[in-house]
């Protein structure tokens, strides 16, 4: 780079001709033409390749991102809808089986009313069964007590009335039924 | 040894009473047989079955009365001769007893029948009836 200034400088002293009279000086250019190139072929071998490439590369990535983001805010809104389908049933599901527990609550209450209307017509029955049998076997008893009463008042009065010769009557009426 | 049964043996002591054997010789042929098997407790149903046998083939009969008061004699002949008719035996051995619950008329009893004609009787079929 000090070569080239010195250079430069070392032209300075002569009288401007042709371009130089338009203010242009050649060499200077010449010389900043070639600086430039050679500057531009260094930095396109070795910085222009990298920095496009990199550049490149985030370019890549951005749109992959923003692909990617697109991606997932369309899963979002799928999962949104997914979600909502989910909680209908759900919601319908949880609607039918309320409607079922209610249905089978009212049978069950039903069924139970039947059956206690049928145990307390049942008890009714036996206890007007118990209530005949113990009428009966009252009854019976009764029989039982004023037959031995009818009985036994009557053999009283047969003994004090049995004479000797009634009873030789009934031995002789008996004989004679024998044959 | 072979044991004889006990209708064996009543048959045994019919046959022989009625073929004209001692009364007091078949007793005591049936009392050793007896006392021998160790059946004395038997004895009782042993002459139970000899009067049975000996009314079944009409023989004779063993008959027990049970009134309230003695028979007369008239009652007593007449009962002899109609039982001697019912029962079909040659024979009637009549046994009285006295019982006043019978209350009145009289029971007549044979190893193979039986009649109640007492008052007792009646009673007990008017309970029964009262009952029913």
């Amino acid at each position: 780079m000090q070569l080239l200034t010195s250079f430069a400088t070392s032209t300075e002293a002569a009288q401007p001709e042709g371009l130089g009279a338009l203010g242009l000086d050649v060499k200077a250019f010449a010389f900043q033409l070639i600086t430039f190139l050679i500057v531009l072929f260094v930095l396109r071998k070795y910085v222009f390749t990298k920095l496009v490439a990199t550049l490149e590369s985030r370019r890549e990535t951005l749109e992959k991102s923003l692909v990617q983001a697109k991606e997932t805010e369309q899963a979002l809104a799928d999962a949104q809808t997914t979600a909502g389908k989910i909680l209908k049933e759900a919601q319908a599901d949880a609607d039918k089986l309320l409607g079922d527990a209610r249905s089978e609550a009212r049978t069950v209450i039903s069924e139970a009313e039947t059956v206690g209307a049928t145990k307390a017509e049942r008890i009714i029955l036996d206890a007007r069964d118990q209530l005949d049998q113990e009428r009966n076997r009252l009854k019976s008893e009764l029989k039982s007590e004023l037959a031995g009463l009818v009985v036994a008042a009557t053999e009283k009065v047969l003994k004090e009335k049995m004479t000797d010769s009634r009873d030789k009557e009934l031995v002789n009426k008996a004989v004679k039924e024998l044959s | 040894m072979t044991t004889l049964s006990r209708r064996q043996l009543a048959i045994y002591a019919v046959d022989e009473l009625l073929s004209g054997a001692v009364i007091s010789h078949v007793a005591r042929t049936l009392a050793a047989e007896l006392i021998e098997s160790k059946r004395t407790d038997q004895i009782d149903m042993l002459i139970s079955d000899i009067a049975y046998l000996l009314e079944t083939r009409g023989e004779a009969a063993d008959v027990t009365v049970t009134s309230v008061s003695i028979l007369n004699d008239d009652s007593r002949n007449e009962l002899v001769t109609t039982l001697k008719g019912l029962l079909n035996v040659k024979d009637i051995n009549l046994h009285e007893i006295q019982d006043s619950s019978l209350i009145g008329g009289l029971t007549i009893e044979s190893a193979t029948k039986r009649w109640d004609a007492s008052l007792k009787r009646t009673l007990n079929d008017l309970r029964k009836e009262l009952v029913k």
